[in-house]
């Protein structure tokens, strides 16, 4: 075979960036006669379908909420908590959720065969122990990034959305719902949440959530967010170039 | 309605709408995950690394001149990577492997199994840091040679020569091992 042949029919190879056009020339006439080149050819087309069907991992819900731990200082809200860090295990499956319920907090466990993360502190109702923002977080980071779609966890999740204080660790639970917002239960509660927000990063999500979904139930309270004099001035904007 | 560019979110964060920085967080996180976690590839210093680039895009907004934003993320998003790698290497014994906590997938459609993909994620890491980068950019990223050429300020013609380069580099590589 000529070698200047081959180099070309390589160039053409390289050139092909999607695998079809690379398959395109296995029947290439070089290819057909040169045996090496042939095989360069299908090594090249199995290495490009390959790349090309790597799917993207989704993030750990951490990254969310320390960009928007960030981004809320910028904008200058309330001093916000430090934010544990999240120890990462080889594991899958398993997580520790709180469930805050008023003044009472319990642990639940999600076992799955998995070493268990935290360990079973019995809660007195009476003198409920004090569970940090931080702990609240990195147990809802947790349990979030659990992939399987449970029915507790969502209607834990949204529990916390709609009822804990800080607004923080009701950040953390937006976020471990949004994969779940196709749902229509949890469409018609981040509605009602949003007709209560007053944390103005809060607002923002469920803006962006509520809208990129297209919710019409949203608009009501979108357009009471927008008259009302509290409503800061990044709340409103956003909210107008939603509408 | 047409999506509202880059470019006009960052004119807005810069006019001091910082909302706007969250659609632009929203747009790219997960692309940015993914280039730490195929240049590293350790999971928790992807993570780190993804936190960082975004707290600085914040941080910087007003450094940021009328231009590409989206070159201007993955610029620094290169430098990161480069920084970590540049600080890894000087530890003593360091090698660069897959760790345990390295993400497996299959595609069963395409007959490709976890194994597959876990030899190509080794060849990928066998390459040096620029050839590394090159494929990543262009075969997983999914960019234009344009693009590419933006980001790592080289012109068209340079940028497919160091692709073409690479992905020799890579199927020899790959290929070694599967066989």
């Amino acid at each position: 075979m000529n070698k200047n042949e081959c180099e070309l029919f390589l160039e053409k190879l390289l050139d092909a960036e999607e695998p079809d056009q690379a398959a395109r020339l296995l029947n290439d006439p070089h290819a057909l006669h040169c045996v090496d080149c042939l095989e360069q050819a299908k090594q090249h087309v199995q290495l490009l379908k390959k790349m090309a069907h790597v799917p993207f991992v989704a993030p750990p819900a951490s990254i969310q909420q320390h960009f928007y731990h960030a981004l809320h200082q910028e904008m200058g809200t309330a001093k916000p908590p430090v934010i544990v860090r999240r120890i990462s295990f080889g594991w899958v499956a398993a997580a520790c959720l709180l469930l805050i319920a008023g003044a009472t907090a319990t642990y639940v466990f999600m076992n799955r065969n998995v070493p268990q993360v935290y360990t079973t502190t019995p809660v007195d109702v009476d003198t409920p122990p004090v569970i940090s923002v931080s702990a609240r977080v990195n147990g809802i980071s947790m349990a979030a990034d659990e992939q399987s779609e449970d029915p507790k966890l969502v209607a834990t999740l949204l529990n916390i959305l709609e009822r804990d204080k800080n607004p923080h660790v009701r950040m953390a639970a937006f976020y471990g719902l949004a994969k779940y917002k196709a749902m229509q239960e949890v469409h018609n509660r981040l509605v009602s949440v949003l007709q209560v927000e007053q944390d103005p990063m809060m607002q923002v999500l469920l803006i962006n959530l509520l809208t990129e979904t297209r919710e019409p139930r949203a608009l009501d309270a979108i357009r009471e967010i927008i008259t009302n004099q509290k409503t800061r001035k990044e709340v409103k904007t956003l909210a107008l170039s939603k509408m | 309605m047409p999506e509202k560019t880059d470019e006009a979110y960052m004119l807005d964060v810069q006019n001091g709408d910082l909302s706007a920085m969250a659609a632009l967080f929203e747009r790219y996180q997960v692309r940015m995950y993914n280039y730490f976690l195929k240049m590293l590839p350790d999971a928790a210093a992807a993570e780190d690394l993804t936190q960082q680039l975004f707290i600085r895009a914040l941080h910087f907004r007003m450094k940021f001149k009328p231009g590409n934003v989206k070159a201007w993320l993955y610029r620094m998003a290169t430098n990161l990577a480069t920084d970590h790698l540049r600080m890894q290497s000087k530890n003593r014994g360091y090698q660069l492997e897959l760790t345990e906590s390295h993400e497996t997938y299959a595609d069963a459609d395409h007959g490709f199994s976890e194994n597959d993909y876990m030899a190509l994620d080794r060849a990928l890491l066998a390459l040096d840091e620029e050839e590394r980068e090159i494929i990543i950019l262009s075969k997983y990223q999914r960019m234009r040679y344009e693009e590419i050429g933006a980001i790592l300020n080289l012109s068209v013609p340079n940028v497919k020569v160091r692709v073409h380069r690479a992905l020799i580099r890579l199927r020899k590589t790959y290929f070694k091992t599967v066989i």
